[in-house]
């Protein structure tokens, strides 16, 4: 039996869906079907319990300061009340696990933190956030939820329910609301490439909040999705999956993740990356063949191996198995040349292809919107 | 999780169904289920011949590849061709159009040795039915 169950277990029961076991949590896998899922995420919305994910806050003077040290964002930099995507990383510059930080003070930042690396996370941060006295980290695993809400339409969603507060606009902001007469964090990020919204409270507020959001949703065309259509839908993105697609072996700049990176202030693995060659990308790829690359697979150009799949998976949305790799530099290869890969003893046709794969449609950011109005 | 009385069952979870001296066969509920969005469904090749334990043919779905085997020795005397446009069809009726192969068996008793659908249920509740 797994360790941890979200909150939602009964509710997610009740509607028939099939659970399963992913890091140590009792986790709903399917409701409906992938496909029926993964199409409303598209193109209306989908609601997913992402309780599993690690929910955890850097409190005291000097939290921002102390954060920056050990991820790969300037935090410090970051106004109250926004959000953004970072990594944790090695001395090596090895991806230790990629998070979500959510300032909401220079003495407050909170880290949303994947499930599989959650104990490996807070024995990092708490061994470099000893050095920090008034700095301490809280850790509110199996006390809180976290729901997202994403797709097309959501806002209306959202809004139709009657919720409270100053709603957040742009992506990547976040707001303390009032829904369903509990309080809960509504901050527009998310792992889907569409519009939409991840909302975290107190796990004894888990029910009414999903359940309102759901009822009030379904005329909009809302459905529960499990965690089969969120991998889906972040591999039609190309989001790695760390632990999958970055690890302690790949570098930001391998994994196509310079981009979050600030190179001003310091921080661990910066020194590494400043002199590392990346050796490999991260691309993705469209397969030609009745087959679905899965994580491992060797892919091929001619005779010669030049990289591996590190996610695959079939997407409704396009109508072909997809997936993510790494192919070496120097086979000098780019998206939409054509590569075999490795299916069950076979070599198939694919395509290489530029991520993500389906265009994504996030709202405008505060960190582009504070750019357009410098 | 649907298992229909009037059919035999294996613990790697086909199913099959006695029509004369023939049996068709395909993937149970429970095994659709778990595997999830079921999207290639190879097509085996008629006329081969397999003997029991053999792989049939592989299934892809979202989550992960499955394969079929063959429960009893025999020739594949049909296979599902509407599963190459419709695979969900496995996940939809499993026990109906979603069927995958029929065999005609060497030894058409031998399929009275395996599961019946009380005893099958059993071996899923043991390996700890996550539904």
């Amino acid at each position: 039996m797994p360790a941890y169950e979200s909150p939602l277990v009964s509710a997610h029961v009740e509607l028939g869906a099939i659970m399963t076991e992913f890091a140590d949590w009792r986790m709903p896998v399917e409701y409906s079907s992938v496909a029926e899922e993964t199409h409303a995420t598209r193109h209306a919305a989908g609601l997913f319990d992402v309780s599993h994910m690690g929910n955890l806050h850097v409190l005291g003077p000097g939290a921002a300061a102390a954060t920056r040290e050990l991820v790969t964002r300037d935090v410090t930099a970051v106004p109250p009340c926004c959000s953004g995507y970072a990594l944790v990383c090695n001395e090596k510059g090895g991806i230790m696990d990629d998070l979500i930080f959510m300032v909401t003070s220079e003495s407050a930042v909170g880290l949303v933190v994947n499930a599989s690396n959650h104990d490996k996370d807070v024995a990092w941060l708490n061994q470099h956030l000893a050095f920090h006295i008034q700095v301490e980290l809280e850790d509110l695993r199996g006390r809180s939820f976290g729901i997202a809400l994403q797709g097309p339409r959501s806002e209306e969603i959202l809004r139709s329910t009657n919720i409270q507060g100053c709603f957040p606009d742009l992506f990547g902001t976040f707001a303390q609301m009032r829904l369903a007469r509990v309080n809960v964090v509504v901050s527009r990020t998310g792992y889907t490439g569409e519009d939409g919204f991840e909302l975290f409270g107190a796990a004894e507020d888990a029910l009414p909040v999903w359940q309102t959001v759901l009822s009030f949703g379904r005329d909009f065309g809302l459905v529960p999705c499990g965690l089969a259509a969120r991998d889906v839908l972040r591999q039609e993105m190309g989001y790695p999956l760390a632990g999958q697609d970055i690890n302690e072996e790949t570098t930001p700049l391998e994994a196509g993740l310079r981009w979050a990176v600030d190179w001003t202030g310091d921080f661990v693995g910066k020194s590494a990356l400043e002199h590392a060659e990346p050796a490999r990308r991260r691309i993705g790829f469209v397969m030609g063949e009745h087959g679905i690359a899965r994580h491992g697979a060797a892919i091929f150009r001619g005779d010669e191996q030049v990289g591996r799949v590190t996610s695959g998976t079939y997407s409704h949305n396009l109508g072909a198995a997809i997936g993510q790799g790494y192919i070496s530099a120097s086979a000098g290869l780019s998206a939409s040349d054509e590569v075999e890969i490795e299916v069950r003893d076979r070599r198939m046709k694919a395509k290489l292809a530029k991520l993500p794969l389906v265009p994504k449609k996030t709202r405008l950011s505060w960190a582009r919107s504070e750019r357009r109005t410098k | 999780m649907n298992t229909p009385d009037d059919l035999r069952y294996t613990a790697t979870h086909e199913w099959l169904r006695r029509e004369g001296d023939a049996v068709t066969m395909g993937i149970t509920d429970y095994a659709q289920g778990e595997l999830t969005d079921v999207v290639f469904v190879e097509i085996p090749e008629v006329g081969r011949h397999v003997s029991a334990g053999d792989e049939i043919c592989a299934l892809e779905s979202v989550k992960a590849v499955a394969y079929v085997y063959a429960p009893v020795s025999g020739t594949i005397s049909a296979a599902n061709e509407r599963l190459t446009t419709e695979p969900e069809l496995v996940n939809q009726q499993p026990y109906g159009d979603g069927w995958i192969v029929r065999l005609s068996p060497d030894s058409p008793e031998k399929t009275a040795d395996l599961l019946d659908a009380a005893a099958y249920r059993q071996k899923v509740e043991m390996a700890g039915s996550s539904h």
